[in-house]
């Protein structure tokens, strides 16, 4: 038998309700403080501490080169040598260019698996490959068969048709190419379980008062399936736009992506406090594009009347 | 798009069948195909324009994972880091999942951000913030460094997994052995623990696989003297020289675990859901 | 076996203005079988929690055997309580299951298996220790859940509608076997449910509860035939309430002003000429006779339903309205639309304070 643990009896002064109450409330802050700390503490820490030092350090008021007064020399340089602008318009560019393409792609896509066709299983399964292939590896495949000496080079060859070379180009389209691979995937599986999510009913009764298809497409689903198709469009951005594997592997030598250049100021030149504005920058765009997101879902909210 | 729209005309139907077949296995299929025909290249012949096939096959390249020193030492080096990730993210993750599944916090939201964060931020920046913080602590270029790393990136899936696994406890299991008389620390052992085995496995397979690929962490943190096979794939593809067929080897000894752990995830946690649908209570 | 006593208990969840428990105090002796009674939401789920320790009061005490425990864990109480899911652990077998709360307390592993296989007879499981819950059936579960409680030895039993889960045959028969064991295990219970008949079945005394407050205490016949409020004489049974005023006391009984008329019941309480009453007429104490009888007020069947064993009737006094639910035993041959004669019984009448 359990001998029950029991408090002294009434002899001593009885701890109050709300002394009682208090001190069950401290107890509780510090085993949920005790609880976090392990993971969520780490966090905090492993990401804070590089953060604090970064912006310091774009002031330069901290490390290599540090003056110990603030001073907006970095990004002064920052914004006015033409290897960062551009660098930052060229990051931008394939960033904007993969998510218009890769929703593009990945609506026709989802809109055609909606078909019935014999092989529709089949395809299904074999879009989701991508999903696995971590980007690094993506570069390699995508590279073997569009890459100068690749395999859609070498089919081609015999017919005369030059394949043109996607390998560093300064439009940036092989580093569009292999991103795409490894996007569009995700973003269709968003766009179709969010089509998915449309009830049945509502395309029924579009189809009803006379529109066909296409109408249901372009008036029905696209509107409804907004929110999660501008989550999508985040997502492939934001990691379009930090990318630095592939651009570093295939991207050209002018104009080069931002995080190339960042990479590369902080581990060949040096350069710390010019990294760190870069990277200030950097998280300046993925805050700016992430407000927009929430801005336009909830201006798409209230346009849709959201019922609860 | 919900429901199929049948197409009447029946030619039309075979049509995009074949074209979708055909462009689907062409950016698909045939990618992993020159994979496999790269790893198997005769090294002493190559495999150069205009040959559509490898003009003979052999296995030297498979045979120089464990010849050439650089390839067996990153081998070991990323198996070895994946086995620490795994460990470490889900032993500090489980305690930050248990209150988030089952605790009153006050600013719940706010811990859900920060779990995130790592996600959101571009990788760019957090590897080059950590590697600068890692230099001073002595931390770069070691193994522990490395390990830390990618824990922070593997972090956010892991208490993701742990805490859905921990919300779907019942609370009357974990009230039952409390009022047998099981102690907090019991309670986790011998009721929490065995229930969520399927999302701790699932868990540990994420962290695993994530560890295994991760390229940009561990780069910048460890090169040169810790090396992981992404970071010798990325050297492979043109960093240095561009090595086709070493590259073709690694891309495989690394998508081959990636896709047996994911296939093996995916049939556990399917077994867990049947599992959960035990009992009347 | 233990005494527990409950002190003014209150309990707040969340915003929520009313309290869950409203200055909750209750006194249950060694071995007695208590039930906490009533309807969703009045907090009889919540006393037994905070009894049990998985709920903290926000103001109050509970004590065992005249020592607080409102600052024990809930692990270290030893009660044992049976769930209305079953709560039984899916990862392990029977046996383990039965065997946890001994492990717990460190007993040598030959003491555990000797008395889970004792336990396990108790409840007639004995063949399927080595089963795992999801192979049971909801009774053969429930069977597993209470020899889990029973196999500790626990100073308090406590139930939380442990049949609600079950049909009706199986619900009947397993109440039957749960006082069995209880009256020969002598142990303090406490059960919570929301369902009269198994209240009535089963306690020492019924404690009906309502908008997190005890409104009534007593043994069941007392509190079926004698309740001192509406809101208990409605929940335990169906009844007719009639409102009245007393007219005269004469001696051993007394004379009230209803709508029926002016009625006379043997004497209760201290009810004085003027005090407004309730009048609280079960249908079984009512009685259908011929029209021509000589007692009796004249009324009209309304509705006639034969259930088997019983047969209901609604009928509607001359005159009066006021519809009177009635209840026969066996089949009975009245049909709607007859005339008869409906006797009010007198010595078996309840009468309540009025105004509800």
């Amino acid at each position: 038998m359990v001998a029950v643990d029991l408090a002294p009896s009434v002899a001593s002064a009885a701890p109050t309700d709300t002394e009682r109450a208090a001190r069950r409330r401290r107890r509780e802050r510090w085993i949920n403080l005790a609880l976090l700390l392990p993971g969520a503490g780490f966090l905090l820490v492993a990401m804070i501490v590089p953060l604090i030092e970064l912006l310091l350090a774009s002031l330069g008021l901290f490390g290599l080169g540090a003056t110990g007064k603030p001073t907006l020399g970095a990004y002064v340089e920052v914004a006015s040598n033409v290897l960062f602008t551009s660098a930052f318009r060229f990051s931008l560019q394939i960033a904007l260019a993969t998510t218009l393409l890769s929703l593009v792609v990945a609506t026709a896509t989802a809109a055609v698996l909606q078909l019935d066709f014999p092989g529709r299983r089949l395809v299904s399964a074999l879009y989701k490959i991508p999903l696995v292939v971590p980007s690094l590896i993506a570069a390699f495949l995508v590279l073997t068969m569009v890459g100068p000496g690749g395999m859609i080079a070498r089919l081609l060859q015999p017919w005369g048709i030059r394949w043109p070379s996607l390998l560093h180009d300064p439009s940036g389209a092989g580093i569009v190419v292999v991103l795409l691979w490894h996007n569009v995937p995700i973003t269709i599986l968003i766009v179709s379980a969010v089509a998915a999510a449309i009830p049945r009913s509502v395309i029924d009764a579009a189809r009803t008062l006379g529109a066909g298809p296409i109408r249901v497409f372009f008036r029905v689903i696209v509107p409804l399936s907004s929110p999660g198709i501008s989550a999508a469009a985040l997502l492939v951005f934001i990691d379009a736009f930090g990318t630095y594997a592939i651009p570093s592997l295939i991207g050209p030598a002018f104009p080069r992506t931002i995080s190339v250049m960042m990479t590369a100021e902080f581990l060949l030149h040096a350069r710390w406090g010019t990294a760190s504005a870069l990277g200030v920058a950097m998280i300046a765009m993925t805050g700016i594009v992430l407000a927009l997101y929430h801005a336009l879902l909830a201006r798409s909210r209230l346009l849709s009347g959201e019922a609860a | 798009m919900n429901g199929l729209w049948f197409i009447r005309s029946k030619r039309l139907r075979w049509l995009i069948a074949g074209l979708v077949l055909a462009a689907t296995t062409i950016v698909f299929i045939f990618p992993m195909i020159v994979a496999v025909l790269w790893s198997l290249v005769d090294p002493a012949v190559g495999w150069f324009p205009p040959h559509v096939l490898p003009a003979s096959l052999s296995l030297a390249n498979w045979q120089a994972l464990f010849a050439v020193p650089e390839l067996s030492q990153a081998f070991v080096t990323s198996f070895t880091v994946a086995v620490l990730v795994t460990a470490l993210s889900l032993a500090l993750g489980f305690p930050t999942s248990y209150a988030l599944a089952r605790r009153n916090l006050k600013h719940r939201r706010l811990i859900e951000l920060l779990v995130l964060l790592p996600l959101t931020l571009p990788s760019v920046v957090l590897a080059t913030g950590l590697g600068s913080v890692f230099i001073r602590l002595g931390l770069s270029q070691t193994l522990l460094g490395v390990v830390l790393a990618q824990c922070i990136v593997v972090m956010p899936f892991t208490i993701r997994i742990l805490t859905a696994t921990l919300s779907g406890v019942p609370q009357d299991l974990i009230d039952a052995a409390r009022n047998l008389g099981a102690a907090p620390s019991a309670v986790a052992r011998k009721v929490l623990l065995p229930m969520v085995l399927p999302g701790l496995f699932a868990g540990a397979l994420l962290a695993f696989v994530g560890s295994l690929e991760e390229f940009l962490l561990s780069f910048v943190v460890g090169m040169p003297k810790i090396q992981t096979l992404p970071m010798l794939l990325w050297a492979y593809l043109g960093g240095r020289s561009s090595i086709q067929t070493y590259a073709a080897v690694v891309s495989l000894v690394l998508l081959i675990p990636t896709l047996a752990m994911l296939f093996m995830a995916e049939r556990v946690l399917k077994q867990e859901h049947l599992a959960a649908g035990f009992g009347k209570g | 076996m233990a005494k527990l006593e409950l002190r003014g208990v209150v309990k707040r969840f969340g915003d929520s203005p009313a309290p869950a428990l409203d200055g909750v105090s209750l006194d249950v002796e060694e071995g007695e079988f208590l039930t906490l009674l009533g309807g969703s939401g009045c907090g009889k789920s919540t006393t037994l929690r905070i009894v049990a320790g998985l709920t903290d009061a926000d103001a109050g005490d509970v004590l065992l055997d005249g020592r607080s425990i409102a600052d024990v864990p809930a692990h270290k109480r030893g009660m044992a309580m049976v769930f209305q899911s079953y709560a039984l652990f899916p990862h392990l077998t029977v046996a383990q299951n039965v065997a946890f709360g001994l492990e717990m307390r460190r007993l040598s592993a030959r003491d555990v298996a000797v008395k889970v296989e004792r336990a396990l007879d108790l409840v007639a499981m004995g063949e399927l220790g080595k089963r795992y819950p999801r192979q049971l059936s909801g009774g053969q579960q429930q069977r597993v859940a209470l020899a889990r409680a029973l196999v500790v030895e626990p100073h308090l039993l406590l139930l939380d509608e442990p049949l609600s889960n079950l049909d009706a045959q199986l619900r009947a028969r397993l109440r039957l076997e749960l006082r069995a064991l209880q009256q020969k295990l002598g142990v303090t219970t406490i059960y919570v449910t929301h369902d009269q008949a198994e209240a009535l079945a089963l306690s020492d005394r019924i404690a009906f509860m309502a908008a997190g407050k005890i409104v009534e205490i007593g043994a069941p016949e007392a509190v079926y035939r004698r309740p001192q409020s509406r809101a208990t004489a409605e929940f335990l049974g169906a009844a007719n309430l009639i409102d009245g005023a007393v007219a005269e006391v004469n001696g051993v009984s007394f004379t009230i002003d209803s709508k029926l008329g002016r009625l006379e019941f043997l004497r209760q309480g201290e009810l004085g000429p003027g005090d407004r009453v309730e009048i609280c007429l079960r249908p079984e104490e009512i009685g259908i006779v011929a029209p021509d009888a000589d007692e009796g007020l004249p009324a009209t069947v309304r509705h006639a339903a034969y259930q088997g064993s019983t047969t209901e009737y609604i009928v509607d006094p001359v005159g009066i309205d006021l519809p009177l639910q009635v209840q026969v035993s066996g089949p009975s041959a009245w049909r709607i639309g007859d005339t008869v004669r409906v006797r009010l019984p007198r010595a078996s009448a309840v009468l309540t304070r009025g105004g509800g």
